[in-house]
């Protein structure tokens, strides 16, 4: 009985992996960094780390979690609720019909396969943005900051991966 | 044992296939209707965020205290090694506004008397609480920050907030612990503002860039670049008088102005209570609570 519980215990733990690393990517994107320029071009962390799970886990992330997180997201960075949990559910429902194209291939098709993602993303948060505020907002700075997320990825994929390794398995 | 099993996977596949996209597609559905509801209820909206603010604010603190020792850090060592150019600066600057000084003395001297003179109204009484930036929350689509101080500390929905240098923005959201700043710079903050020297009415329109526009009820007059933009005090939000930033390019429609203070660049900021004269029986709470780091 003791096992079985174990084993319940630590299936559920692993499962809440992802999600809990998008939430910390979150948080940490928060804080101050105090670099000149920086707060505007930041990376969208959570999209890198959706992109990673829907491809190589994408059974610890089903498309609720995805929606939890993007309100939540929403709701601490001030953007219109609903507009991050849009565009990183529509993210990662297209991640996953192009999973199977992806997976297995070098690092440098994932990572232009993300940088296309990536470049999506931002198109369709500020599509969304400029219908919510009813003006167009400024394009240059989100698709800079489209191509900073996508120059960041390696990083942040080798960081996923270790946790992917160690804590999931 | 085994077989019947298996049968009932093969059959449940499809409908599993289904109801997943199902749900995808009815979460997508959900995400656009809560941007609708957030379109028409703020209220509610409103609520959820702080609830949500007042929670995260603890923990962003906790993870921006090592950022911030060692930016102090690098701030000290930057001290040391300008120690020499900062003092030569400092001693000359110090100079400079002793004269200021003796000119400040005067003009209030004379302000009072023509006050008493003229029997005016005194304004209303500020005093403030001082808030630790936690949270930076800008991008592309939106321009605020968090603070470690909400209505548990007398910060308050609508109070601006500012630093030595200037103004910052304003409180759009305050919680219990935590409160949001509507940066200057954002899509949707609209200051009101005075030229300095021609005392020309304008707005101060954020559009997301480092550089909010200027713009003007009337004709624009001679609007040089480096005029003085301070806050007009109309609308009731701001106090008159505060620096807001400098004419940093004039163009045929537009003028943009460069804020005084570094957005980027802010560790603690001041929050404002304007105590009304109306209202100044709960001014000694009001001071209480600015007493509070």
């Amino acid at each position: 009985m003791n096992e079985r519980l174990e084993a319940v215990l630590a299936r559920t733990s692993r499962g809440l992996v992802p999600a809990a690393t998008i939430l910390l990517v979150l948080l940490l994107s928060l804080v101050p960094l105090n670099l000149p320029y920086f707060s505007q071009v930041a990376p969208a962390v959570t999209l890198i780390a959706v992109f990673y799970w829907t491809i190589y886990r994408p059974d610890l992330l089903p498309p609720v979690t995805v929606f939890v997180l993007g309100a939540l997201q929403d709701l601490v960075v001030g953007t219109p609720l609903g507009m991050s949990a849009l565009v990183l559910l529509l993210t990662s429902g297209f991640v996953s019909s192009q999973r199977r194209a992806l997976l297995g291939k070098s690092f440098a098709i994932i990572w232009l396969g993300f940088a296309v993602t990536a470049l999506c993303g931002a198109l369709l948060s500020w599509v969304a943005a400029s219908l919510y505020f009813l003006t167009m907002v400024r394009i240059v700075p989100v698709l800079v900051q489209g191509a900073v997320t996508a120059a960041l990825y390696p990083l942040f994929a080798w960081c996923l991966s270790h946790v992917h390794r160690r804590l999931v398995g | 044992m085994a077989a019947p099993r298996e049968r009932l996977t093969r059959l449940t596949v499809p409908f599993r296939a289904l109801a997943q996209r199902f749900i995808f597609v009815a979460l997508v559905g959900g995400a656009l209707a809560l941007m609708l509801l957030g379109k028409a209820d703020t209220a509610l909206t409103e609520r959820v965020r702080l609830l949500t603010g007042d929670a995260i604010a603890p923990i962003l603190a906790l993870l921006s205290e090592p950022v911030a020792t060692v930016n102090r850090g690098v701030r000290t060592v930057d001290g040391f090694l300008n120690v020499y150019a900062d003092n030569a600066r400092l001693r000359e600057e110090n100079e400079r506004l002793r004269q200021w000084q003796t000119v400040a003395r005067r003009v209030e001297q004379e302000n009072a008397a023509y006050r008493t003179l003229l029997n005016a109204k005194s304004e209303s009484r500020v005093s403030y609480i001082t808030a630790r930036v936690v949270g930076d929350a800008s991008g592309p689509f939106v321009r605020t920050m968090i603070l470690a101080a909400g209505t548990a500390d007398g910060v308050a929905k609508g109070f601006p907030v500012v630093t030595g240098d200037g103004v910052v923005g304003h409180i759009i959201e305050s919680g219990e612990r935590a409160s949001r700043v509507l940066l200057m710079t954002d899509l949707n903050s609209r200051l009101p503002v005075l030229i300095e020297s021609t005392r020309l009415r304008a707005i101060l329109a954020g559009d997301n860039t480092d550089r909010p526009r200027l713009q003007f009820f009337a004709n624009a007059g001679e609007l040089q670049r480096g005029d003085r933009i301070i806050t007009s005090g109309h609308g009731g939000v701001f106090p008159p008088g505060l620096p807001v930033g400098i004419v940093a390019a004039v163009g045929d429609r537009a003028a943009r102005v460069q804020p005084y203070v570094d957005l980027e660049r802010l560790e603690y900021v001041r929050v404002l209570r304007l105590d009304l004269p109306r209202l100044s029986d709960n001014q000694d709470t009001g001071r209480a609570a600015a007493r509070k780091p």
